[in-house]
């Protein structure tokens, strides 16, 4: 227990029990240990025993000095100021709570918010002391709790990644991660080991994970017929004479869906797949009642493919891809996952086009055509099931290596046919503890293959003990955990380190091999490494893994607009959005681009459907490309992409507190604390006031408040341009019966905490892109916290600073951010 | 094995044609069929069972639509409670309550139900909660010793006694089946060797986790502890769930279990709760704990236009009260509900209601500032002698945690303190 900070007393109060038995004092009420330490603090310092100090506490001396003389006036019991009792300092700080509130102390001390200015003058000299010492303590302190337990405390593998690595192993690929809870992820990154939960629970849903996997693999011994359905019209088409449903009709040779409000209309009953797994679809298709037909430079309609059980008894739709529809037949490719049983829609998806009205619920032959709406003709479809985790020698080969085994399809079983079984399954023993284990077999294997002689014993048959090993060896905790040891990282944990930041899975053959030959101790290895695994689509999928925490991306589907206030905004939309930011960002990464342009690009990437969402005009085509944006465009970097606008609103409205607050942890660096605890004084009263702007202006007149909105409110205020959609808006809305009125108008305008003004939102931008530094600390913390499981700690801020340091001139590229990152002392220690 | 299963659908089958009539979907008792069978193995005397069922929400309540202005029996019903004026005799609400210590806005949500003094904040480790403590001790003679359900979202109040948050379920369709659909004899078979399987795994892997921990010289020591309890507590769930296995589940008629609009969380909330009943009413489990998060969607409702967390934020603002309580007159109408259906269900001759205690709490007193004082409470059921409107100080609240103590004693745990507690609700002793 590091020294705690107001030892020396010569009395016993509770604060000093508190000390001995922080738990059993926590656990009977910690509130009323406050009111007291408070007020035998007071006591204690004055009757200081005079005794030797021991080493440790000598830092902590001074420190008690300088807070009694200029803190304590202000932040004093339970009723501290701001929520804050200096009191609450008392507890060792090798509680976390405790470190983060010393650090803030520290860090409101040495930005000279505290004591506030305006209230007291304090020494230069007594301030410098006070921050320099604060820092040596609280640094010294943490190097020395790495030096022996590491920086990260027993991570494990995120359930995502789980699926990955069981997939690989098995040589199958499928969803495994929607059959278990989502992973909390409490400070943002499920990756991070602090907030990752283990009780049988968990442990229960890993083994869910093992048994669903090892099954898909099994199955895949027995080569099913993969399932291949080539649909001409007619049988797209489903609807004999005089029945009413929800499928296609057939009409001039084509199977016809009529655009429409009705839930899975048109869904494809001969579609319907018997087993669950990854299809290349190929539909052939034309547009009927094109609005804008014959005319020069006729636009497309926009239209979606999705996959569900389509009853109302199972409404969830899973997104395959969208596309755009001309009059001349085209031919759309898709991959995807399709459960079994599970059916296609394929849908004109665009909201702003004129819609039919069925009665009923049901579509009958003939009903659409004279609305005069636009319909998608179908001419052929076809689903053709693949298999990318691996063909099924692959699997095979896996599961029984070299081992004689014969394999029975049509009754779905395995026999060993050799004469000696542990003999010809030891090596597979072996080859898969490495693989599972990541690392080369050592005395563990022996134990898994102890167990395989234990059930071969009990069941007589090998294959059956086999299929337990395997299952054994995948609930290890060495399969389940990183194995890191304090200090540097050996080859394979530093490997796997990599792996999974880079690729979201347990090392490839290449990268196990530079693990075993020791070479990942040189930095030019290292960077090779991170190149091959970025290189083709590897930084793409990088980029979809890390921004769909980074950004909360994952929760785009939490709110559905409403269409009233958001009459243009639809699936294909959203689903544009999300390729923008993850098109983006790839470029980014593989450009090497200067950090600025996260924020501040003249680039984007859009298709026609989401350029006229954000009005850029002149642009057609259903592919995302990349797009210079007019210079008048408040487009182009992240925080003017819908996605991001969308996950930082609040429903149908738009927080700038919301946005401000996620917008400066997420972006800009700047972590805000959460709000004050129960004190009383900031329920805001805000009766009267009309905007929400002049709601929040009144937290700058509260000393509490302000500190943390100063910091806010700038990002909050500058993106109230944008709806809780993510489009442009001059005015609020004002909701008047059922219309919706221009309401006041938006002021976007406001100053940075450090003082500059900003007009509107561009200038805003400007403003945050020209402390390039900032972005790219922000950036190297996001990724170490993602890559290492570990929050940015006080004592890796230097780190940070080191990672960005003399980038400057290269205008901090961040490709090579990342580069710095894996290079880093924090990413190559435990 | 299956001889007993089928004697006890038989039976069940029987008093489903007796009760068919009355509107209840689902054959009752089931439970006084069961508990000779099981209680007896589990050389348990066929009390009542003593059922605890948690709900808690995110956001809080407003306080003043939710509290009743005067105390006592007679109270005036608030503007939420109006809906429940025909069960004032079988519930109590609480004012004035909270759990002591506990603080930290949102982040208290992991101390509805633990009251651990600091347990949200990071300051000092969770521990055990309410339903937890009482499925360790009475869990093992149902199916499933206590459900940790949600209406969305990855998080729970419940938490083990390692401070481990349990994850709840929160599709429907999953929990149905896992409660319901029952395999075929010879699936239900293999299941069992697999669970049988498992726990020798499970054996193998705690070996294997000693030696890790060896390995690593202990830095990791707090984390393989925890892994290493993880393996004891499911091999001895597994020992349970294996004998489980071999017997079919309860059939019932399957309610509807589909919410089309994913924002519409009151929907939500009623399609968890029914499948509750269903489970208490077929004694699958006895404790059962429903989160509603402090989601940001907006209720399909008329009148309510914000989103759910944006509106708790309504800084006094009129118009937000005003769909706050729309949304939230929705969620207590579901718990009142709930709570009715159970007052009209019998078993072993007295009401389902009676042995069920039915809470309904918020770690926000006050979400749009986050005090976490004056915790919203509704508590029903549960064989209490219910007082209306228990109004504490405002100022200098009572200790919530004496409501769980008196909640353990009723169910027969031999304890005399939960967390902070200082003795059991004086008021609510029959």
């Amino acid at each position: 227990m590091p020294a705690p900070f107001f030892r020396q007393r010569s009395r016993k109060s509770l604060g000093t029990l508190l000390h001995q038995f922080p738990n059993q004092v926590l656990r009977f009420g910690i509130a009323a240990g406050y009111v007291l330490i408070s007020a035998s603090l007071v006591a204690a310092v004055e009757t200081e025993s005079s005794q030797p100090l021991p080493a440790k506490t000598h830092a902590v001396k001074p420190l008690k000095h300088f807070l009694e003389a200029n803190c304590l006036d202000c932040h004093d019991g339970a009723g501290g100021e701001g929520g804050f009792d200096i009191a609450m300092l008392n507890a060792g700080i090798d509680n976390a709570e405790t470190y983060k509130r010393w650090v803030r102390a520290l860090d409101r001390v040495r930005d000279g918010e505290m004591p506030p200015p305006e209230d007291m003058e304090i020494d230069v000299e007594q301030r410098h002391q006070f921050v320099r010492r604060t820092h040596q303590w609280l640094s010294e302190f943490q190097r020395r709790e790495d030096s022996k337990y590491g920086r990260v405390r027993g991570r494990r593998l995120t359930a995502q990644q789980v699926e990955r690595t069981l997939c690989d192993l098995l040589k199958v690929d499928l969803p495994l991660a929607d059959l278990v809870p989502p992973d909390p992820r409490p400070s943002g990154f499920a990756e991070t080991a602090a907030g990752q939960q283990m009780s049988h629970f968990q442990l229960q849903s890993h083994l869910t994970l093992v048994d669903a996997a090892l099954d898909a693999s099994w199955q895949r011994l027995f080569e099913n017929q993969p399932v291949h359905l080539a649909l001409p019209a007619e049988r797209i088409a489903n609807k004999p004479k005089n029945k009413r449903n929800r499928d296609p009709e057939l009409l001039d040779g084509a199977a016809v869906g009529w655009n429409s409000r009705m839930p899975f209309y048109p869904r494809i009953s001969n579609s319907k797949v018997k087993q669950a797994g990854w299809y290349d679809i190929e539909l052939n298709a034309s547009a009927l009642n094109m609005p804008d037909a014959g005319q020069p430079g006729s636009k497309g309609l926009w239209c979606s493919v999705r996959s569900g059980a389509m009853t109302s008894s199972a409404p969830l739709m899973f997104w395959v891809g969208q596309f755009e529809l001309h009059e001349a037949p085209e031919t759309f490719r898709f991959r995807a996952y399709v459960q079994a049983d599970h059916l296609l829609e394929v849908r004109i998806n665009d909201v702003r086009l004129k819609r039919a009205k069925f009665a009923g619920g049901q579509v009958g032959n003939g009903e659409g055509t004279p609305q005069n709406v636009p319909g998608i003709a179908m001419h052929h479809l076809g689903l053709r099931q693949v298999f990318p985790g691996g063909d099924r020698e692959t699997v095979i080969e896996r599961w029984f290596g070299d081992a004689p085994v014969k394999i029975d399809a049509k009754r779905e079983q395995v026999q060993y046919v050799g004469d000696n079984p542990q003999a010809d399954f030891r090596p597979l023993i072996q080859r898969f503890v490495a693989l599972a284990f990541r690392r080369p077999g050592d005395a563990a294997a022996d134990r898994y293959g102890d167990f395989f002689d234990a059930q071969l014993d009990a069941s007589g048959d090998p294959v059956a003990a086999l299929r337990a090993m395997y299952r054994a060896i995948l609930c290890s905790p060495r399969f389940l955990y990183f194995k890191e040891s304090p200090g540097r990282l050996d080859d394979h944990a530093l490997a796997d380190r990599i792996s999974y930041f880079l690729t979201g899975t347990s090392p490839d053959a290449e990268l196990r091999d530079l693990a075993d030959r020791g070479e990942l101790s040189d930095p030019e290895v290292i960077r090779k490494t991170i190149h091959r695994l970025l290189a083709d689509d590897g930084t793409e999928r990088f980029v979809e893994r890390f921004a769909k925490q980074w950004l909360d991306l994952i929760d785009i589907d939490f709110t559905t607009p409403e269409p009233r206030l958001h009459p243009d905004f639809d699936p294909i939309v959203q689903q544009s959005m999300l390729d923008e930011t993850r098109l983006f960002l790839t470029d980014l990464f593989r450009r090497d681009a200067p950090v600025r342009e996260l924020v501040d690009s003249r680039h984007t990437f859009l298709n026609r459907r989401l350029a006229e969402y954000y009005r850029v005009p002149g642009l057609a085509g259903e592919a995302m490309r990349r797009t210079r944006l007019p210079a008048d465009s408040p487009r182009g970097g992240l925080l003017a992409q819908g996605s991001v606008l969308k996950v930082t609103a609040a429903g149908n409205e738009t927080s700038p507190v919301v946005r401000g607050v996620w917008i400066s942890e997420r972006i800009l660096g700047q972590e805000i604390p959460a709000p004050p605890e129960n004190v009383p004084a900031v329920e805001p009263d805000v009766r009267g006031a009309t905007t929400i702007r002049e709601q929040l202006e009144k937290h700058q007149d509260d000393a509490n408040c302000a500190a943390c909105h100063r910091m806010i409110d700038p990002p909050g205020y500058a993106l109230e341009n944008f709806d809780a959609a993510g489009r442009w808006r001059d005015y609020y809305p004002r909701l008047k019966g059922r219309r919706i009125l221009d309401g006041a108008e938006i002021d976007a305008s406001f100053r940075m905490p450090d003082g500059r003004e900003f007009a509107d939102f561009q200038e805003f931008k400007r403003c945050v892109a020209d402390r390039p530094e900032k972005l790219a600390e922000n950036l190297a913390a996001k990724l170490l916290v993602y890559g290492t499981g570990e929050e940015i700690r006080y004592s890796d801020r230097a780190a940070l600073r080191e990672i960005v340091r003399d980038l400057s001139e290269r205008q901090y590229p961040i490709k090579e951010i990342l580069c710095r990152v894996v290079l880093s002392d924090c990413f190559g220690s435990k | 094995m299956n001889s007993f299963g089928h004697s006890l659908r038989n039976h069940r089958l029987d008093r489903r044609h007796l009760l068919r009539g009355s509107g209840v979907a689902v054959s009752l008792p089931y439970l006084s069929a069961m508990t000779p069978a099981i209680a007896s193995e589990q050389n348990a005397a066929a009390k009542q069972p003593k059922r605890f069922v948690g709900v808690t929400l995110g956001l809080g309540l407003l306080g003043d639509n939710l509290n009743p202005k005067d105390a006592g029996r007679d109270y005036t019903p608030s503007r939420y409670l109006e809906q429940m004026s025909d069960m004032r005799d079988d519930f109590t609400v609480i004012s004035g309550a909270s759990h002591p210590g506990v603080n930290g806005g949102h982040r208290a949500e992991a101390c509805i139900l633990t009251a651990a003094p600091g347990g949200g904040t990071g300051g000092s480790r969770n521990t055990i909660s309410l339903d937890q403590l009482l499925a360790k001790h009475f869990g093992d003679v149902t199916r499933f010793p206590s459900l940790t359900l949600a209406t969305d979202g990855s998080t729970s109040p419940c938490y083990t006694e390692s401070g481990a948050m349990i994850p709840p379920i929160s599709r429907a369709q999953d929990l149905f089946e896992m409660l319901f659909v029952t395999g075929s004899p010879k699936q239900r078979q293999a299941e069992a060797a697999q669970i049988a399987q498992g726990r020798s795994i499970m054996d193998l892997v705690s070996e294997d986790a000693r030696s890790l921990e060896r390995q690593l010289g202990g830095a990791d020591r707090d984390r393989l502890d925890a892994y290493f309890t993880s393996v004891r507590d499911l091999e001895k769930r597994m020992r349970i769930s294996e004998r489980w296995a071999q017997r079919a589940k309860p059939e019932v008629d399957k309610p509807n279990l589909v919410v089309r609009d994913r924002s519409d969380f009151a929907a939500k909330l009623k399609v968890m709760t029914d499948i509750m009943k269903l489970a208490i009413k077929t004694d699958s489990t006895r404790f059962l704990t429903l989160h509603l998060g402090g989601s940001n969607q907006t209720l399909p409702l008329d009148g309510v236009r914000g989103g759910y967390h944006s509106l708790s934020h309504h800084g006094r603002d009129e118009d937000k009260l005003e769909q706050l309580a729309l949304v939230e007159t929705a969620i207590i109408g579901v718990w009142g509900e709930f709570v009715r259906e159970l007052g009209r269900s019998e078993e072993n001759g007295s009401r389902l209601l009676d042995n069920t205690s039915v809470l309904l709490t918020s770690n926000l007193g006050n979400a749009s500032n986050h005090d976490n004082r004056n915790m919203p409470v509704l508590f029903a059921g549960g064989g209490f002698r219910h007082a209306g409107h228990l109004a504490f100080d405002k100022k200098e609240n009572y200790p919530l945690p004496n409501l769980y103590l008196s909640v353990l004693q009723q169910s027969g745990l031999e304890v005399d303190r939960f967390a902070t507690s200082t003795g059991r609700v004086q008021e609510l002793v029959a």
